[in-house]
């Protein structure tokens, strides 16, 4: 599927474009299982590695933050020339040489995977979701913007993009199935490139917002309703369908799970709340 | 000691009438705070829709929590399909960028909300959020109205100290067992303990403890009028720049250090 293709090459011409000299530009490749890049970090991985919040007192570096400047994007295909898997590049300066800064962040992940298609889309995007898991590493995000901090702790023990990379490698291919190679583009260099690289990316979520909109068409939802339920006298009555329709697929799920031999204990009967 | 039940940080609330000094108080109580190594990261909740407080600090700030239920609200009313999925993310990354982060506190602020109706599920988000954010902060404080039931649907639903504010008028005195009553009988909002101070004192110490004690809450100081805050008021300079030794801002030292942090 070649929805995103175009915008992948797009990517590449951006970054040989990007006028920086040669010591703010770095490529890494990592190679290995999902485990075997896991195993070689000096942090830790896995859901709550990092929870709370990183107070500024505590950040060793800042990306992102809404007046620096961000923008992510995640573009996916099936053919997997397109993508140089376990490549990261870096464009602009890395996490350690930049204590108490507060840099511009682009992030850009590109997936290829043979059988990936459209109803793979809403799955895909959620990929990059990687909330607390990558220790000393705060992440707050919208589906456009990322601002992160990095902790001194982490900073202390060598964090820079090389590994932020792996960990969102090792992350996303051990979450998200169908992934054959993932490459990273990592931006810092200026709000400006960010800025562009935002524009490039910019028609990636119409084109998205299409694939859901046809995925969820598929399923029988109509999400081209422009109506304001909020003043609408029937809004209890499709409150409660929602809830039918809710209990429904899950007694649905629970049935396919008994067929296929996974036995339920107490399956839940769903009921309209009175 | 602190107790368990609000885990490790020091919630306290101060409220009281409005012109009894109370946000000239809470600016001073801040620095107070600030100053001393035993609060740890401090958090100042500006809870009060006025938002006097800001002004009082010198902070300006980048977005309010009313903005962000505002943003929440019509995101809900009129926002696309994959916005609306979005809404979780949306409420983490906002309520950050509401927090404003100084060199020796941050502040969070209320602010106002236009869009009227009650919105309850938004109150509850919003106000778990805010709890969620607290529980990375050793000390928070929190600047509201003199109905505590703002605080208790918006901000937090229990409290180790309340603080009541009065100056040495009746009208103030009024207000402080209004809100004794609203605790300790009405029950609108849990919590360990009620301490009262008195602004603006001039010489009548003997009758303010008194009063206190009349009121049934105990008193946690008593401080003088201070020429400098009227003249800082008056040019409008942020409260906490007040001279070091200025007495209001001893007072308040001592306040701190006996009851908040020594009993929190």
């Amino acid at each position: 599927m070649a929805v995103f293709d175009g915008h992948i090459k797009a990517v590449r011409d951006f970054m040989r474009s990007v006028p920086v000299t040669d010591d703010l530009y770095q490529e890494i490749d990592c190679s290995g299982t999902p485990e075997e890049i896991r195993s070689s970090l000096p942090i830790n991985l896995g859901r709550g590695a990092s929870s709370g919040i990183h107070l500024r007192s505590n950040t060793y570096t800042e990306l992102g933050n809404p007046i620096a400047g961000s923008c992510s994007h995640l573009l996916w295909t099936n053919n997997t020339s397109l993508v140089r898997d376990g490549r990261i590049t870096l464009i602009g300066p890395d996490i350690p040489a930049s204590e108490g800064e507060s840099l511009p962040f682009g992030q850009i992940l590109m997936l290829a995977g043979e059988t990936l298609g459209a109803n793979d889309h809403e799955r895909l995007q959620q990929a990059p979701i990687i909330g607390d898991r990558i220790e000393g590493y705060m992440l707050k995000s919208t589906s456009d913007y990322l601002w992160a901090r990095v902790s001194k702790d982490v900073a202390a023990r060598g964090f820079n993009f090389e590994i932020l990379g792996k960990s969102l490698i090792s992350l996303i291919k051990s979450r998200t199935p169908g992934i054959s190679a993932i490459e990273i583009l990592f931006v810092t260099s200026s709000k400006e490139d960010v800025k562009e690289l935002a524009s490039i990316a910019s028609e990636v979520k119409g084109l998205g917002s299409n694939l859901l909109k046809e995925a969820w068409k598929e399923r029988g939802f109509d999400v081209e309703c422009d109506f304001d339920c909020a003043s609408c006298h029937d809004e209890p009555v499709c409150d409660d369908i929602r809830e039918v329709i809710v209990g429904v697929k899950k007694a649905a799920r629970e049935k396919r799970k008994a067929e296929d031999g996974k036995a339920v204990e107490h399956p839940i009967p769903f009921k309209l709340n009175a | 000691m602190r107790d368990s039940r609000l885990g490790k940080k020091r919630l306290i609330a101060v409220c009281g009438k409005g012109g009894t000094g109370k946000t000239a108080s809470i600016a001073l109580m801040t620095r107070a705070l600030a100053e001393h190594p035993a609060t740890g990261n401090l958090l100042l909740i500006d809870a009060d829709p006025a938002m006097g407080l800001l002004s009082a600090l010198g902070v300006q700030v980048r977005k309010t929590m009313g903005e962000v239920r505002e943003s929440i609200i019509l995101t809900s009313k009129r926002g696309k399909s994959e916005d609306k999925a979005n809404i979780g993310n949306m409420l983490d990354y906002m309520i950050f960028e509401a927090l404003t982060e100084l060199d020796r506190f941050s502040v969070l602020a209320m602010g106002r909300t236009e869009t009227l109706g009650c919105f309850c599920p938004v109150n509850t988000l919003l106000r778990n959020a805010i709890e969620a954010l607290a529980d990375n902060f050793d000390t928070v404080l929190i600047d509201c109205e003199a109905g505590l039931e703002q605080i208790n649907r918006q901000v937090v639903k229990e409290l180790h100290t309340l603080l009541v504010i009065s100056d040495p008028s009746s009208r103030g005195m009024e207000t402080a067992a209004m809100i004794r009553k609203m605790i300790i009988e009405d029950r609108v909002i849990r919590c360990d303990r009620v301490r009262m101070v008195f602004n603006r004192v001039r010489g009548d110490e003997e009758f303010l403890r008194k009063s206190a004690a009349k009121l049934g809450i105990e008193l946690a100081g008593l401080v003088p009028f201070d020429e400098n805050i009227v003249q800082f008021d008056l040019v409008g300079k942020p409260i906490t720049d007040l001279p070091s030794d200025s007495p209001s801002l001893e007072s308040y030292r001592r306040i701190v250090a006996d009851c908040i942090l020594a009993e929190c």
